[in-house]
């Protein structure tokens, strides 16, 4: 039964019947005009309305109003919503004027002028003037200042176990940011507010352009730390995609795609070297975990579950981490700056073969995690994928060794050696690979 | 829109474990539930690139959504006949493939438990183990969505996960008011399935 109903929903949901397809259709449409740059001829939104159903028109026209608020203040060409009322008034006077217009609806505005490229920073006391005696739109821009105003929430671009991160801008350096913030559920938490605390000053300590920088940390009521904004996609689907190339991708693109990623690699191992130096070490790397940016810069992120390995206090998680990423001595409790390099390993071993390290065996039971790391058998990513170079593998294998003794010492050593092989220069595993075959 | 994968984390990537704060108490079925949802969401949006496009390769999401759901929640494997339970799930799944079995639109009710469905899922979901109201509340809740907007799974998993609605559109490239209207139809759904019950 549940997997009934999961299939039915998954990827299947479009055969069934879309009462919304006109609604969510006409938004297409505007989008694609836009696009297009038939930029004129949009002024009359109701022109997307015919196909949408009688019923569905005010909810429809609202949706209409917010994507033309974000595409035009966007272009540099928005105007504010009092000037959409005139052609709004005999169709939907709901719309049509200050005191009815839905407060999310002002909202729309409000976000649409902080995302223009063009440097619209709109305050309250603007809303206040424009839409007096609204405490509903107030309230709802409200929640979105932090600090006395200084900080504006923009929009949430993720949510982790115990926190989320949320794009925002930053009204005095007029700039974006990312602010972290504890989840409503963990903020009267006086031990989650304690780690959040120490997770804040933890990774303020790292300065370093592979790590997203923390700018400042806000006690008070609702605690947040700001950060930099990292604009980028997760290393995952770098991966994916250059594993996923057109079969037509000729081999002189396809080394050179591989060579960008192994660059990408050999930063995340220079930033987690850096941390480690600093005493730090992360205990959840894993291609999620890192961003690579848009301008050839590549971030890691959360340190949340990152400890100091010389802390004398006992550690409250001595557990953390993902499964399919783990060491074997991590899943006992007994991590150090050796299962970094495990998880630094996991990551290459993922680009080498988009699959992780450590997958469930059949047959086994999810609560036998710890069993399932401490057993693993990690296979040859040639297996996997067999044009994989023997030198990468052969790094790889290394890096992934089951006991901590091993493996590449520091995530330094690794980075060297990969940058050996991008070099074109003899790889030390794979010397010492040949010699441990040779011997039988 | 919000920037593709700029800084996300939490949906669609391996569940992390955190086991000092992991809060060992009974969980509410709903919760259970929830979860479970939305880790199936998160296999499936791990195989693909938009949230509703995908190719499945059902037994590995069905597997890891419940591994994942079990690792969270200690409860589910103490009660339960896990094996089994993953065996009649992955029938479940192949058939439901090879178009085997019913389809959303398709005439009738849905087929009772032990004539189109595997013996070992209705086995595995029987009054003597952990996942019998588990697998009742997700029948009711198939039931609920039916003829609701094929989007309506993905909202709610996205609720589920603590998305506003705001947040929802954003990511599902979908106007706020259509996401609200839809969970209103999924309200009104609700209530009439729970009046025929």
């Amino acid at each position: 039964m549940i997997v009934s109903i999961v299939a039915r929903f998954q990827g299947h949901g479009e055969r069934e019947v879309d009462r919304y397809a006109a609604w969510q259709s006409a938004l297409q449409r505007l989008r694609d005009d836009w696009q297009a740059a038939r930029q004129s001829e949009i002024w009359q939104l109701e022109n997307y309305l015919p196909d949408v159903p009688e019923s569905q028109r005010a909810g429809a026209m609202e949706d209409l109003v917010a994507e033309h608020l974000r595409l035009t203040w966007q272009a540099g060409v928005g105007r504010p919503l009092e000037q959409y009322f005139e052609s709004l008034r005999d169709s939907f006077p709901a719309l049509a004027s200050a005191e009815t217009i839905p407060a999310t609806l002002v909202e729309d505005e409000f976000l649409a002028r902080y995302q223009s490229p063009h440097g619209d920073t709109p305050t309250l006391p603007e809303f206040r003037r424009r839409f007096p005696g609204r405490a509903d739109v107030f309230a709802l821009l409200g929640h979105r200042f932090l600090a006395a105003g200084r900080y504006v929430l923009l929009h949430k671009l993720g949510l982790g176990e115990m926190g989320e991160v949320w794009r925002a801008y930053d009204t005095q350096l007029r700039r974006e940011v990312a602010v972290k913030r504890p989840r409503a559920a963990h903020i009267s938490n006086g031990e989650s507010r304690r780690r959040f605390a120490a997770e804040a000053a933890l990774t303020a300590g790292l300065e370093h352009p592979g790590i997203a920088s923390v700018h400042e940390f806000h006690e008070g009521a609702e605690p947040f730390y700001v950060m930099r904004l990292v604009n980028g996609r997760p290393f995952g689907e770098r991966i994916r995609d250059y594993h996923q190339a057109p079969a037509d991708q000729s081999r002189k693109d396809r080394r050179l795609q591989r060579h960008q990623l192994l660059n990408s690699f050999v930063a995340v191992c220079d930033a987690v070297a850096f941390a480690h130096a600093r005493g730090i070490i992360h205990r959840d790397l894993k291609p999620g975990n890192v961003v690579a940016g848009d301008h050839g810069d590549t971030v890691i992120l959360d340190w949340g579950m990152a400890k100091r390995f010389a802390d004398a206090e006992p550690d409250a998680r001595p557990i953390v981490g993902t499964p399919e990423y783990m060491p074997p001595e991590q899943a006992d409790g007994n991590a150090d700056t050796r299962s970094d390099v495990f998880g630094l390993g996991a990551i290459l071993f993922e680009l080498l073969t988009t699959r992780f390290p450590q997958p469930w065996p059949e047959g086994s039971r999810p609560a036998d995690w710890r069993r399932m790391v401490r057993e693993a058998r990690i296979p040859h990513p040639s297996q996997l994928k067999a044009d994989t170079p023997r030198a990468l593998e052969a790094i790889c294998l290394k890096a992934l060794a089951h006991s901590p003794a091993d493996r590449y010492q520091s995530a330094d050593e690794l980075a060297r050696e990969v940058r050996s092989y991008l070099a074109g220069e003899p790889v030390t595993a794979l010397a010492r690979s040949f010699w441990s075959r040779w011997r039988g | 829109m919000p920037h593709p994968g700029c800084l996300a984390s939490g949906t669609g990537k391996r569940q992390t474990v955190n086991h000092a704060v992991h809060d060992a108490g009974q969980p509410d079925i709903e919760v259970r539930v929830a979860s479970l949802l939305r880790e199936l969401l998160a296999e499936a949006r791990r195989s693909g690139d938009t949230p509703l496009q995908f190719g499945i390769d059902a037994p590995e999401i069905a597997h890891n959504a419940l591994a994942n759901l079990q690792t969270n929640d200690p409860t589910v494997a103490s009660t339960a006949d896990w094996p089994l339970l993953r065996a009649g799930l992955e029938t479940l799944v192949n058939r439901y493939l090879q178009e085997e079995l019913p389809r959303p639109g398709d005439e009738g009710p849905c087929p009772p438990p032990g004539r189109e469905w595997p013996t070992a899922m209705a086995e595995a979901s029987s009054p003597v183990n952990g996942f019998h109201p588990l697998t009742q509340w997700l029948e009711h809740l198939y039931r609920t969505l039916r003829g609701v907007h094929p989007r309506a799974i993905d909202i709610l998993a996205l609720r589920a996960e603590g998305y506003t609605d705001r947040d929802i559109a954003e990511r599902l490239g979908m106007g706020l008011r259509l996401v609200k209207r839809i969970l209103q139809d999924l309200r009104a759904s609700r209530a009439t399935t729970r009046g025929e019950a």
